[in-house]
C-alpha cells in the first residue's frame, strides 16, 4: 500500500464517471482535474487546459459545472448548519496571564503583583467590559487607567481575604495556594505573609507554633476556591499535580465542592462539601541526606486521623486496603496498611479509638486504576496466555505489575492509583504453546493517560524466533557435552547484562545446543551474547547476530571451549581459605564475575589455580577487602599476587549480582529501563530533541547517567520519552546526572548538565555512522565472517564507555552499521584497530 | 518570533491575537464541542511558546503551528475517546480506533438531527475523518498545504480525503431536497 504512488488531484466521482464516462483521453484527463479546478488548486498550465477543453466540450462542460455545484452546496452547508462560537473575548490576555503565572514562581509578593498588574493591563487591554463595546473601551484605555488598576491589585492584596480573590483575578485553570493568614509559616527558608501565592511543586511550611490560613484554587476553571485551610502546629503541605498534599501536621479543611486530598502515605481523603478536621503525624522522619532523591523516596508513614465536623462524609482511600466512609460527627483513625477505625466524637479531640470499625470497605469506592495493553502476534493473531511484567510510575513511585493475556488478546493490570508518567517498562513471555515465538526484551512503551486510566500506546508485538543452534568443542576438536548456554542481553551504551534465564540450555553428547524463544528484535543499541560455562574451562561469550541482519542467516556456531589456565597464586595468607573473583569477558566489566574457592599452602600459595583470561581478584574468606591478583614478572610459572595497596570491597568493583543456578557464575541482571523517573517537576528544566536538520523527534528515550557505579561505571535512570513536539519535562536531577538520548533510529546525542539552562535546552542528535572493512584488514582475517568488537576510546560522559560487538561477511559487503559517531578501538580476533566514526558517513577500517 | 524565542509575552500575545481564530476554527473542526476547542487552543499556544526553542526563525511559523494545534486537538481527541471507551478490546488496531472516531461522536450534537434524511442530519452523520477535512476546506477556508499540516497527513491525502468525503455526501444527499 505504501508503494503505491499517491494521486496527484482530488479523483472525480466514481458514479458520475460510470455514468458519463470520459469518451477521449483529453476529456479523461480534464475530469481528473474539475475537482482542483474548482478549488483553484491547479497550476496555472492545467487551468488553461481546462479552460480550453470545457470551450469546445459539452459533456465536460456540464461536468464542470456539477463540480461547481457540489462546493456551492458544500461551502452552503457548511454555512448553515456549523455553528463557529468565537473564542471567549480576552482569550489570548488570559493565557499571556496563564504563562506569566507558570513560567515564574510566585513565591514573592511583589513579582506575583507585577505579575499581576501587567497581566490586568493586558486584560484590561484586550477583555472588553461585558456590556460595553469592544472599540469604546479601547479608547478609554490610557496609561493612567492602567496604573489604577495595578494600584487597585497592590490594595487588594493588602486588604482582606475576599476581595484579594476577586482582585488578583489569576486566571482559571491553575491550581495555586493562596496565603491570606500566615504566622511563622515558610517556602524555602522565605517567610509568607498574606498575599504570597504557591505554585506547583511549592511547600507551606509551618514551625511548631505556627498557623497559617489558605485559599486552595484547584485547576478546574471554577471561580471560587475549592477549598479554605487552616494550617496549625508544624507542618507541611505542598501542591502537587495540583492538589494540596498533606505531608504533616494539623489542618481544618472547608471545601466549597468535592475534592480529593493526597496524604504523603499514599492514601487519599475524598471529601464531600464540608468542614473536616485532618492530623498527620509522622511516624518516623524522614531523611533529607542530600543524595536522596525526594521524588524517590518512600511514602512516609503517617498516623491520621480525619475528623468529619459537619457536612457531606469523606472516604478514606488507600490503594491496598480499599475505602472507608467516614460520616459527619465520626472520626476515622489509620496508619499503615491497619483499617480504619471510625469512631462516634465524644466531643473530646481527634483521637485513636479502640474500637473496631464495623464498616466494610466500599465496592465501588475507589475505582480501580487500571493500565491496558493488547499483546499479538505479527500476523495478528491473539496469543492468549502470554505473561506479561511491567513496571510504571503513580504517586512519584515506581511499582511493578503482571498482566495475562486474555483470549481477545488484551491483558489489564490493576495499578496502584493512577499511572503518574507516560511510559511504562514491559517485557513479556509468550504462551508455553507457542515455542515459535521469541520472548519481548524489556523496554518502553508510551502510554495514554487518561485520569484512573492507562492504555498502552501500542500493541506488544511476538515476533518468530529463529532458534540460534551451535556445537561447542574442547582445543582437540572433540565434542564438549554439559556445557551451559545462557543467553544474555547486553547493552552497549550501559554496559547492562539481563540473562534470559527461561532460555538457558546446555550442549549434548554431540556437544550441540539450540537455543530458542530468543527476542527476535531488540530495543536499539542493545545485543545478544551466549555465555558458555563449564567447569575446568573459561568463560567464553559469544556475541549473536541479530535476527534480520545479513549475519543471522549464517551456519550454526562452532565454538572451541579454551580450558582454564593453570596458574599459582603467591603471597596469600598461609592455609587460609581465599575466594578468587574473575571478570567476565564480553560484558560489562562490571556486571558479573565467576566465583571460586581456593586453599592456601603453609606458604601462602596454591600451587594449581584454574582461571580464565580475566582479571582477577582476591579475598580472604572472612575479609571484607578484596584485592587485585596481578601477574608476576618472572619466569617459571605463570603466577599472581596480591596488588600493593589497600585493596577495596567487592562493591566497589561489581554489581550486585546473583548467581546463575548450579554455578558460580554471578552475573548484574540489569537492564536501561529498570530504574526509572517517577515524577516530573513541571516547568523545572525541558529538553528538546532535534536532528541536524531541525526536524524535533518524537519517542526519543532520554536517560540520566551519573558516574557512582563500581569501577567508576555509571548509574543509569531512564528519564522518559519526548511528545510530539520532541520535547522531554525532565525530572528533578541528581548533581551529577548527565543525559543520553536515543532516538528511536539509533541516533544518539549526549549532554553533560553544565550544558543546561532555564527553561528549554536543545540536544542535537548524531547519526550513527559505518564502518567499512578495509582490503588490507580482510588479508589479515581469512575467515568469512568476521566479529568486531568496539570500544570507544574516550568517556563519553563520566562512567559511560559504550562498547558492542558487529558482525561483517560477505551478505554485509564488510561493512558494518549503527556505529555512534566517536574513536574507537576496534578488536578482531587478536588484532586491534583504532577508527575515527563519522556521524552518518563510513570510514574505511585499514 | 525572534522577540517570543527571547521570552518577550508581549510578542507572544500578538502572534496569540493573530491567529487564534486559524487555530481555534481548527480546533472546533476536530473536536466539535466549543469547550473542547477552547481547551485544545489554549494547549496549541501553550505547547507553541514552551517550544519556542526549538523552532527555526527563518522558517515559517504557520506550518509549525499548526502542526501543534492539530497533534493539541489529537491529543484532546485521544483523552475524549479513552474517556468514552476505557476498556478496548476485541478492535485489532489499536492506533486506527484512536484515530478514526466512530459516527458516535458526530451524533453528539443530537438535536440537530431535525429530520432523519436532512442535509443537515447527513452532515453531521459523516465521521469526523470524512468531515474533518470538507469543513476545514470549504468553512474555514484552509488550503490542502494547511490542512496537511494540521492533520499530519500529505497534501495529495489531502485530496483524496476531500474527494472521498464529497463522493460520500453526493451518494448520502442522493434525491434529498435541500434545506
Amino acid at each position: 500500500m505504501s508503494s503505491m504512488r499517491e494521486p496527484l488531484h482530488q479523483p472525480p466521482n466514481p458514479d458520475d464517471l460510470r455514468r458519463v464516462p470520459p469518451t477521449t483521453p483529453a476529456c479523461a484527463q480534464v475530469r481528473g482535474w474539475l475537482r482542483d479546478y474548482v478549488d483553484a488548486d491547479l497550476e496555472p498550465a492545467q487551468r488553461t487546459l481546462v479552460e480550453q477543453h470545457v470551450h469546445g466540450c459539452r459533456t465536460c462542460a456540464v461536468e464542470l459545472g456539477r463540480a461547481e455545484h457540489e462546493v456551492l452546496r458544500l461551502r452552503r452547508l457548511f454555512g448553515a448548519c456549523a455553528s463557529t462560537p468565537a473564542l471567549p473575548a480576552g482569550f489570548a490576555a488570559r493565557l499571556v496571564q496563564r504563562l506569566v503565572l507558570d513560567e515564574t514562581s510566585l513565591v514573592s509578593k511583589e513579582r506575583l503583583a507585577e505579575a499581576a498588574a501587567a497581566a490586568q493591563a493586558k486584560a484590561a487591554r484586550a477583555v472588553p467590559g461585558a456590556n460595553r463595546a469592544d472599540r469604546g473601551r479601547r479608547v478609554l484605555l490610557t496609561p493612567g487607567r492602567v496604573l489604577a488598576a495595578a494600584f487597585m491589585l497592590v490594595v487588594g492584596l493588602l486588604l482582606g481575604t475576599e476581595f484579594f480573590s476577586v482582585v488578583t483575578d489569576v486566571p482559571n485553570g491553575v491550581a495555586r495556594l493562596v496565603v491570606l493568614e500566615a504566622h511563622d509559616t515558610f517556602e524555602l527558608g522565605r517567610r509568607l505573609v498574606r498575599g504570597d501565592g504557591l505554585g506547583e511543586q511549592e511547600s507551606l511550611r509551618l514551625s511548631p507554633g505556627g498557623r497559617a490560613r489558605v485559599q486552595w484554587h484547584d485547576p478546574t476553571t471554577k471561580a471560587q476556591p475549592a477549598a479554605t485551610m487552616w494550617l496549625q502546629g508544624k507542618g507541611e503541605m505542598r501542591l502537587e499535580a495540583g492538589q494540596p498534599l498533606l505531608l504533616e501536621g494539623n489542618v481544618e479543611i472547608t471545601t466549597h465542592r468535592e475534592v480529593v486530598i493526597p496524604m504523603a502515605d499514599g492514601s487519599r481523603l475524598e471529601l464531600g462539601v464540608g468542614t473536616y478536621e485532618v492530623a498527620a503525624t509522622a511516624q518516623s522522619e524522614p531523611s533529607w541526606s542530600g543524595l536522596e532523591d525526594p521524588f524517590e523516596a518512600m511514602p512516609r508513614d503517617l498516623h491520621i486521623a480525619v475528623e468529619v465536623k459537619s457536612g457531606a462524609s469523606a472516604a478514606i482511600v488507600r490503594s491496598a486496603v480499599g475505602a472507608t466512609l467516614v460520616s459527619a460527627g465520626e472520626i476515622g483513625v489509620y496508619s499503615g496498611d491497619s483499617a480504619v477505625q471510625v469512631t462516634a466524637v465524644g466531643g473530646g479531640p481527634v483521637v485513636a479509638s479502640e474500637r473496631p470499625s464495623m464498616r466494610q470497605p466500599l465496592p465501588n469506592v475507589p475505582p480501580q486504576a487500571l493500565l491496558f495493553g493488547q499483546a499479538r502476534d505479527r500476523s495478528g493473531a491473539v496469543v492468549p496466555s502470554t505473561e506479561v511484567l511491567l513496571a510504571y510510575a503513580s504517586a512519584g513511585l515506581s511499582w511493578p505489575g503482571h498482566g495475562l493475556v486474555g483470549y481477545d488478546g488484551s491483558f489489564v493490570v490493576q495499578t496502584q492509583g493512577a499511572v503518574g508518567l507516560p511510559f511504562a517498562i514491559a517485557m513479556a513471555s509468550p504462551a508455553a504453546s507457542r515455542t515459535d515465538l521469541g520472548v519481548l526484551a524489556p523496554d518502553v512503551y508510551r502510554l495514554q493517560l487518561n485520569g484512573l486510566h492507562a492504555q498502552f500506546g501500542r500493541h506488544l508485538v511476538f515476533d518468530a524466533s529463529i532458534p540460534v543452534r551451535g556445537v561447542v568443542r574442547d582445543l582437540a576438536g572433540s565434542p564438549m557435552a554439559g556445557v551451559d548456554v545462557v543467553p544474555c542481553l547486553v547493552d552497549e551504551w550501559f554496559g547492562c547484562v539481563l540473562p534470559f534465564g527461561g532460555q538457558r540450555t546446555s550442549t549434548d553428547g554431540f556437544g550441540m545446543f539450540t537455543v530458542t524463544r530468543l527476542p527476535a528484535h531488540l530495543p536499539t543499541h542493545q545485543g545478544l551474547v551466549l555465555l558458555l560455562l563449564k567447569d575446568g574451562s573459561a568463560v567464553s561469550a559469544l556475541p549473536v547476530p541479530s535476527r534480520g541482519s545479513a549475519m543471522a542467516v549464517r551456519p550454526p556456531f562452532d565454538v572451541t571451549l579454551r580450558p582454564s589456565r593453570q596458574v599459582r597464586l603467591e603471597m596469600l595468607p598461609a592455609f587460609a581459605k581465599v575466594e578468587v573473583f574473575e571478570e567476565l569477558p564480553g560484558i560489562g566489566a562490571d556486571m558479573g564475575y565467576r566465583k571460586q574457592a581456593v586453599h592456601t599452602d603453609g606458604a601462602g600459595r596454591v600451587l594449581e589455580a584454574l582461571v580464565g583470561t580475566g582479571r582477577l581478584w582476591a579475598r580472604v574468606s572472612g575479609s571484607q577487602v578484596v584485592r587485585e591478583l596481578v601477574l608476576v614478572d618472572a619466569p617459571g610459572p605463570v603466577t599472581y599476587r596480591p596488588a600493593v595497596g589497600t585493596g577495596q570491597s567487592l562493591d566497589a568493583l561489581f554489581r550486585d549480582s546473583l548467581a546463575l543456578t548450579g554455578t558460580q557464575v554471578f552475573v548484574a541482571g540489569i537492564w536501561r529501563h529498570q530504574r526509572f523517573a517517577t515524577a516530573v517537576e513541571a516547568g523545572v528544566a525541558d529538553l528538546s530533541v532535534v536532528q541536524p536538520t531541525g526536524l524535533v523527534t518524537e519517542d526519543a528515550q532520554v536517560f540520566g547517567v551519573s558516574a557512582g557505579g563500581p569501577r567508576d561505571g555509571a548509574i543509569v535512570r531512564f528519564l522518559g520519552l519526548t511528545d510530539t513536539n520532541g520535547v522531554i519535562a525532565l525530572p528533578y536531577l541528581q548533581e551529577t546526572e548527565n543525559l543520553v538520548v536515543v532516538a528511536p533510529d539509533g541516533s544518539t546525542a549526549f549532554l553533560s548538565q553544565d550544558k543546561f539552562r532555564a527553561g528549554i535546552t536543545s540536544a542535537i542528535l548524531a547519526e550513527p555512522g559505518r564502518v567499512l572493512v578495509g582490503q588490507s584488514v580482510r588479508n589479515a582475517h581469512p575467515e568469512t565472517h568476521l566479529t568486531l568488537g568496539f570500544v570507544r576510546l574516550d568517556e563519553v560522559l563520566p562512567g559511560l564507555r559504550p562498547q558492542f560487538v558487529r558482525f561483517a561477511g560477505p551478505a554485509s559487503d564488510y561493512e558494518v552499521g549503527d556505529v555512534p559517531p566517536g574513536d574507537y578501538r576496534v578488536t578482531i580476533g587478536s588484532a586491534t584497530y583504532q577508527v575515527s566514526v563519522p556521524s552518518s558517513g563510513f570510514v574505511v577500517l585499514q | 518570533m525572534l522577540q517570543i524565542q527571547a521570552g518577550d509575552l508581549g510578542a507572544f500575545e500578538q502572534l496569540v491575537l493573530r491567529y487564534q481564530a486559524m487555530v481555534h476554527g481548527l480546533a472546533m473542526s476536530m473536536l466539535r464541542r466549543p469547550e473542547d476547542a477552547e481547551e485544545a487552543t489554549q494547549d496549541a499556544f501553550l505547547k507553541l511558546f514552551r517550544a519556542r526553542g526549538t523552532f527555526d526563525p527563518s522558517r515559517n511559523l504557520e506550518p509549525w503551528l499548526l502542526r501543534i494545534a492539530g497533534n493539541a486537538c489529537r491529543d484532546k481527541l485521544r483523552r475524549l475517546k479513552a474517556a468514552e471507551l476505557p476498556v478496548v478490546r476485541g478492535r485489532d488496531d489499536l492506533g486506527d480506533l484512536l484515530l478514526d472516531l466512530p459516527d458516535a461522536r458526530a451524533a453528539h450534537g443530537a438535536s440537530r438531527q431535525l429530520e432523519d434524511h436532512s442535509v443537515r442530519g447527513e452532515l453531521e452523520q459523516l465521521s469526523d475523518r470524512v468531515r474533518g477535512p470538507l469543513e476545514l476546506k470549504y468553512l474555514r477556508g484552509f488550503t490542502n498545504q494547511q490542512i496537511a499540516e494540521a492533520l499530519g497527513i500529505s497534501i495529495s491525502n489531502v485530496k483524496v480525503q476531500l474527494a472521498r468525503g464529497k463522493d460520500i455526501l453526493a451518494s448520502r444527499l442522493q434525491g434529498v431536497r435541500e434545506a
